[in-house]
C-alpha cells in the first residue's frame, strides 16, 4: 500500500500537472487545455492526498478506481499519471500521436492507470456503480471515484445511475462533477440547465458538498469529508472551477468548450505559468 | 402437416375498426408471452434460469441482473436460488449494462437480462463502449427475439440481429429450443468474452434432443441432409423448417436441414461446404428481419467466396409489425411452419 508520503506540496503537484498538460499540448498544438487547467487542482488532491494506489502496480486489487468518464480530459489525467509514476515523463511528447498510448480521448486498453474507456458521455457513473457492487461484493475498502463534468449531468443515464447508487448504499463511491459551465455549444447552464445542482443529488440520496475545485484547502477537507462519513450513501462533491485556470490571458479569452490556442501562445502559457511556479 | 397457412387480409390501415365476431365466437387474441410450442411438442420450463442456477453452483464468480424484467426472463429462478447474487437494477436498462460492466471489471461474471428491444435499441451504447470495447465478460441474455409476441412494435426485437452484427467483439446466439438455450447458457459462461444471447423463455419447446445434436458455440450443425432443399436456420426457425421438411418430403422433395446458432462468428466453413454443395435450393430462415441478420450474412458469405446456388430468404418484412395473437401473425408475416411450406413449394 502506498499513501503517498511526500515533501512535494500539492500547490507543487496542481503546478507540475497544469505543466505537463501545457507541454502536451505544445506537441499535439491542440488538446482540451482549457479543462486541464481547470481541474488540475482536482486531480493534484485526488493522486496526492485522497487515492490510494502504488502506480508500480496499476491493477492492484487493494487500489482506489479512478474512473474518468469525461475521455476528453485525458490529457489533464496523464499528465497527472504522469506526475504519480504511473508513466514516464517522456512519453508526454507522444500525446495525441499515432500508435501512442496516450490517445486524445482516454481508453482504458491503451494506458495504464487509466481504468475505463469515457468518451461517450454518461457512461462512468454507471460503470463506476457496478465496481463499487463489485467491490463490496470482494469486501475490499477501496473506494472507486468517478471524474464526470457537468454536461453529463444532461445524460439520463447519470441520474439512472444515481438512483442505484444511493438504492444500493454504495458508501465506497465518490463522485466527482467538474462544474466549470462550459460545453460545447456554450455554458452549461444556459445548454440544459442542472441547477439547483446540490438540491438534485439531495433527492437521489447522496451526501452532497460544493466546493471551489481550484481551493486546493477546500478540495482536501471536501474529501477528508466524503471518505470519512459513516452514512451508508454515496457521496459527491461538487467542483466548480475555471477553464484555464492558472494561465489569465487564457481565462480571459472568451470561455468555450474547446480553447483555441495560437501557435507561438503555447510557449507563452508555460512562461506565464513558470512565472506563478510554487516556491 | 396440411393446409394453408391463415393468411388474414391486411386492413387498409392499423386504426381501422375491426368488426365484433358474430354471436357466440371469439376473435383471436393477443398474449405477452405466448407459447411456442404445439399441443403435443414436449416442453421445458425455465431452461435459461435453470442452466444458470445450476452453473452458479461451481461458478462463485456468476452474479445476475435484471431491469425488472427477472419473471420475464426466467432469471428469477437463479435470484431465488442466490438471492445475494442478483441485483435487481430496476426499468433502468442503461445503468444495468453499465454496472453490468463494472462487475466484470471486478472480476465477476455478469448475466444481465431484459428484453431484446431494450438492449438493442436503449442500451446500445452502453454495451458498445463499456463492455465490447474492451471485451469485458458479460452476458447479455435477452427475451422476446423477433416476433415472439403480440403486443407490437414497442416489444418485437425485430431488427437486433441486425443491430449488433455490426458490434466488434460480440458472441450472437440464437438458440432453437430448450436443449440449446441449456447448454448454449454453459457454453457462454465459459467463454471469455461479451455474448449476446436471444432468449426462448417459459415453457419453451424441446425438440432437438431426436437429432443427435449438441450445441458447440461458433458451429453451425446439419440436422437432416436432403439433396434438393437445404435450410440453413437459426432461433426458431429451425424448428419450424425441420417441421416443414418431413410435411415437404412427403412431396419427395429431399430436405436438408444446417442450424446455425452461432451468428457471430459465423461457421462459415460449414455453411460453404453444405451450400456448395450443387443442386440445392437454399433457403435462409430466421425470426428476424430479411435486414442485417442470417440470410444476408449467408448471402454475402457465399457471393464473396464464389458459391452460387439458387437462394431465397425466410424471414420477417421490413415493416413495423401488427399486435394481434402470435400464430395470426407468424402465418401473416410467413413465418409459420405452413407458410415456410407453401413458400418453398412456390420456390421448387
Amino acid at each position: 500500500m502506498i499513501d503517498n508520503p511526500s515533501n512535494t506540496s500539492l500547490e507543487q503537484r496542481s503546478w507540475n500537472i497544469r505543466h505537463k498538460s501545457l507541454r502536451m499540448g505544445e506537441v499535439q498544438g491542440q488538446g482540451y487545455i482549457g479543462q486541464a487547467l481547470g481541474i488540475s487542482d482536482v486531480l493534484s488532491v485526488s493522486y496526492f492526498h485522497a487515492l490510494r494506489y502504488d502506480a508500480k502496480m496499476p491493477e492492484w486489487e487493494g487500489r482506489d478506481r479512478f474512473l474518468l468518464s469525461i475521455g476528453h480530459y485525458a490529457i489533464a489525467l496523464y499528465a497527472a499519471l504522469i506526475e504519480s509514476g504511473f508513466l514516464p515523463e517522456d512519453e508526454l511528447e507522444t500525446y495525441g500521436s499515432d500508435d501512442s498510448r496516450l490517445p486524445m480521448s482516454g481508453m482504458a486498453t491503451y494506458t495504464p492507470g487509466m481504468e475505463i474507456t469515457g468518451g461517450s458521455l454518461g457512461h462512468g457513473l454507471g460503470i463506476a456503480v457496478g465496481m463499487a457492487l463489485g467491490l463490496k461484493r470482494k469486501a475490499s475498502d477501496a473506494f472507486i471515484y468517478n471524474l464526470m463534468s457537468d454536461g453529463e449531468l444532461g445524460e439520463g443515464s447519470t441520474w439512472e445511475a444515481a438512483m442505484s447508487a444511493a438504492h444500493h448504499r454504495l458508501d465506497n463511491l465518490i463522485c466527482l462533477v467538474d462544474f466549470n459551465n462550459q460545453q460545447a455549444d456554450g455554458p452549461s447552464t444556459r445548454m440544459l440547465s442542472s441547477e439547483p445542482l446540490p438540491e438534485k443529488w439531495v433527492a437521489f440520496g447522496w451526501h452532497v458538498q460544493r466546493v471551489d475545485g481550484n481551493d486546493i484547502g477546500a478540495l482536501v477537507a471536501a474529501f477528508d469529508t466524503a471518505k470519512a462519513l459513516a452514512e451508508p450513501k454515496p457521496r459527491v462533491i461538487i467542483c466548480d472551477t475555471r477553464m484555464c485556470k492558472g494561465i489569465p490571458f487564457l481565462e480571459e479569452r472568451e470561455v468555450t468548450h474547446f480553447v483555441r490556442v495560437e501557435p507561438d501562445e503555447w510557449a507563452k502559457a508555460l512562461a506565464v505559468l513558470e512565472e506563478g511556479k510554487p516556491q | 402437416m396440411t393446409g394453408q397457412p391463415k393468411i388474414l387480409s391486411q386492413r387498409k390501415s392499423k386504426s381501422e375498426p375491426r368488426q365484433a365476431p358474430p354471436p357466440g365466437e371469439r376473435l383471436t387474441t393477443s398474449a405477452m408471452i405466448a407459447s411456442l410450442a404445439d399441443g403435443d411438442t414436449p416442453t421445458t420450463s425455465a431452461p435459461f434460469g435453470k442452466a444458470l442456477a445450476d452453473l452458479a453452483k461451481t461458478r462463485a464468480d456468476i452474479v445476475g441482473l435484471s431491469a425488472d424484467l427477472s419473471k420475464y426472463t426466467d432469471m428469477h429462478v437463479f435470484a431465488e436460488a442466490y438471492p445475494d447474487r442478483f441485483y435487481q437494477m430496476g426499468m433502468a436498462e442503461q445503468v444495468m449494462i453499465s454496472a453490468a460492466a463494472g462487475l466484470a471489471r471486478e472480476g465477476f461474471t455478469p448475466f444481465a437480462t431484459t428484453y431484446a428491444v431494450f438492449a438493442s435499441r436503449r442500451a446500445y451504447d452502453f454495451i458498445c463502449m463499456a463492455i465490447a470495447e474492451e471485451q469485458l465478460n458479460v452476458k447479455i441474455v435477452c427475451a422476446l427475439p423477433g416476433l415472439t409476441t403480440g403486443y407490437g412494435p414497442s416489444h418485437q426485437a425485430t431488427e437486433d440481429l441486425a443491430i449488433f452484427r455490426g458490434m466488434p467483439n460480440l458472441t450472437i446466439i440464437d438458440p432453437c429450443d430448450a436443449l440449446d438455450v441449456e447448454q448454449a447458457t454453459h457454453a457462454i459462461a465459459a467463454h471469455q468474452g461479451p455474448t449476446y444471447m436471444r432468449l426462448l423463455r417459459g415453457k419453451v419447446p424441446r425438440i432437438l434432443d431426436r437429432y443427435n445434436y449438441s450445441f458447440e458455440l461458433g458451429k453451425a450443425k446439419m440436422l437432416r441432409d436432403g439433396a434438393d432443399v437445404l435450410f440453413v436456420s437459426t432461433g426458431l426457425m429451425t424448428m419450424r423448417v425441420l417441421e416443414a421438411a418431413v410435411t415437404l418430403e412427403k412431396d419427395g422433395t429431399r430436405v436438408g436441414v444446417l442450424h446455425v446458432p452461432t451468428i457471430k462468428p459465423l461457421d462459415t466453413d460449414t455453411i460453404l461446404a453444405a451450400c456448395g454443395k450443387t443442386g440445392r435450393l437454399v433457403v435462409t430462415a430466421e425470426n428476424h428481419t430479411k435486414i442485417g441478420g442470417l440470410g444476408e450474412a449467408v448471402a454475402s458469405l457465399l457471393l464473396t467466396h464464389g458459391v452460387a446456388p439458387t437462394f431465397r430468404q425466410i424471414g420477417l418484412p421490413d415493416e413495423f409489425l401488427d399486435a394481434g395473437a402470435l400464430p395470426t401473425l407468424h402465418d401473416r408475416y410467413r413465418i409459420s411452419t405452413l407458410a415456410v411450406i407453401d413458400q418453398v413449394r412456390g420456390w421448387l
